[in-house]
């Protein structure tokens, strides 16, 4: 399993100030039309710019605690077998994700081929799901995750290798290390050099590589920063839980650029798009809510002014939905709702300690057919541990 | 525990090592002789898997091998000498699952002459994973 620095960021959001305007404004017609987004309404946030990397599971709004990752297609397809009982029963909770490719790439081809390194990037993401309250369907995701291109890509960065090996040299004459130095001090050594590693600079790199589209105001081995990514995911529906009556359900896309600006400055650029159509949910006994569309452009800048981060980020929205309601067996009404709007925001986040960060926000949120119109400011203290 | 020997032939060509690393893992080999009768081992070659993933290096390069070592055409000239390696893989990754692999082994003309072979592979449990290990010449 993938080892590596993580920061979690816990539970310490302590909110110390809130003053908003306009909240008392009615949400509930926006949150039916962006009902896959109703967080961004309903916390005052800007949504995650950012292209998931399970995008099954982020199409079925689910967050699986244990996600089968099987390492080859062969695995893979087991996996998906696991999924389907003998009489087509599709069963729930199945969360799997997976790149099949990437572990029968060699380095070596990685780095040569775009063809090859593209297929070891390509990431397949499966999830089944029941509909939510009193939705009895199985719902199903098939996603995938490109990326399409990567200047960032550590594997790629010789600054990084390079500081990889120098790190790893320096403490393998330091410890005299030799072909025979016994097994219990080999284990010390290589706890020693993957401390070493993980406290270095080019971890951060690594780091920046998980956590989406990084940040690259904090590496010294920059050298190209443009990462493009995209991902999509088909959703389909089964009233019964059986393969053979799955039906489609809608499906999403998601693309994020992302451009760091200056060799040497930690100014970075983030487009995002994203497209959701023909999501339909059950979301009480006797409506359905169809999203037919939803668009979203977002942009996002991210700066360091001294040790401080700032970022301005704006995001404006188009949906379409309509609500039907089965009055009785042969009586049903449709509404459709159209919403346009932008949230806008802008953040600035100091870092008070190593483990501790004060947080503020200043957003505003507008859309027109709902008569939506807020603006806010908030502060909050975030606390990280690390593990 | 128990040395392990690499029986050469004289009637055979000077001795290759093979090395094979799977995955798209980085992975530095530092390869070190011991000379008979010695306790030092000194360090002849560092690779690593950036350019080729699986490769080979001749005894009787002398850009891998230089001067001091056993170097040489007579297959003779071995005897006694041990050859080493010290492996190391970086395990910061970007995947959940992540394997390393390599395997380690030597030839003489068209024959594989290191049983058992050196192999590694497993899955990252830290950020960096090391194995050593090496064998003895014995010519005959």
């Amino acid at each position: 399993m993938k080892r590596a620095l993580y920061e979690y960021l816990l539970s310490g959001f302590i909110s110390l100030a809130a003053v908003a305007t306009g909240f008392a404004q009615s949400h509930d017609f926006l949150k039916d039309s962006i009902a896959f987004e109703k967080n961004v309404s309903a916390e005052r946030a800007m949504p995650d710019l950012s292209v998931p990397e399970s995008p099954a599971f982020t199409l079925l709004g689910v967050t699986p605690a244990n996600v089968t990752r099987p390492g080859t297609p062969r695995a893979f397809a087991a996996s998906l077998l696991d999924a389907i009982d003998k009489n087509g029963t599709l069963q729930n909770g199945i969360a799997i994700d997976t790149a099949p490719l990437l572990n029968g790439t060699t380095l070596a081809d990685y780095r040569n081929c775009y063809l090859k390194r593209f297929l070891a990037n390509l990431q397949l993401s499966v999830a089944t799901t029941k509909g939510k309250e009193k939705d009895a369907a199985t719902q199903t995701g098939l996603g995938l995750h490109l990326v399409l291109y990567n200047g960032d890509d550590p594997r790629l960065n010789n600054g990084v290798l390079n500081a990889t090996r120098a790190i790893y040299d320096s403490l393998y004459t330091a410890w005299k290390i030799d072909p025979q130095t016994p097994p219990e001090r080999l284990a010390l050594f290589e706890t020693a050099v993957g401390k070493a590693l993980t406290n270095s600079a080019i971890f951060a790199r690594f780091k920046q590589r998980v956590e989406a589209l990084g940040d690259p105001g904090k590496s010294k081995f920059r050298e190209r920063d443009h990462v493009w990514t995209a991902a999509a995911a088909l959703s389909n529906r089964s009233e019964t839980s059986t393969i053979q009556t799955l039906r489609y359900n809608g499906w999403g896309a998601w693309s994020s650029y992302s451009i760091g600006l200056g060799k040497s400055s930690p100014n970075q650029l983030i487009l995002h798009a994203r497209v959701r159509f023909d999501e339909r949910t059950a979301a009480l006994k006797d409506s359905v809510a169809v999203v037919d569309y939803y668009h979203l452009l977002g942009v996002r800048f991210r700066t360091n002014i001294s040790k401080v981060k700032v970022s301005a980020e704006g995001a404006v929205t188009n949906s379409k939905t309509t609500i039907e309601v089965q009055h009785s067996k042969d009586i049903m009404s449709r509404q459709v709702n159209y919403a346009a709007g932008g949230i806008f925001s802008v953040v600035m986040e100091a870092r008070l300690n190593p483990n501790l960060w004060l947080n503020l926000s200043l957003y505003s949120e507008a859309f027109k057919e709902n008569k939506v119109n807020t603006f806010g400011f908030k502060t909050a203290l975030k606390w990280a541990a690390q593990l | 525990m128990d040395e392990q020997s690499v029986t050469l032939s004289h009637d055979e060509g000077i001795p290759v090592i093979t090395f094979v690393i799977l995955h798209p893992t980085y992975c530095i080999v530092k390869l070190s002789l011991k000379a008979p009768d010695t306790n030092n081992w000194v360090q002849v070659l560092e690779t690593d898997n950036r350019a080729q993933s699986a490769f080979e290096i001749s005894f009787d390069d002398p850009a891998s091998f230089p001067d001091g070592n056993p170097v040489g055409n007579d297959v003779q000239d071995f005897d006694g000498w041990r050859l080493g390696w010290v492996v190391f893989f970086d395990g910061h990754s970007t995947t959940a699952v992540d394997p390393y692999a390599i395997t380690i082994g030597m030839r003489q003309g068209q024959n594989a002459v290191m049983h058992p072979e050196f192999k590694k592979q497993g899955d990252f449990d830290g950020p960096a994973k090391v194995f050593n290990g090496y064998v003895k010449f014995k010519v005959v």
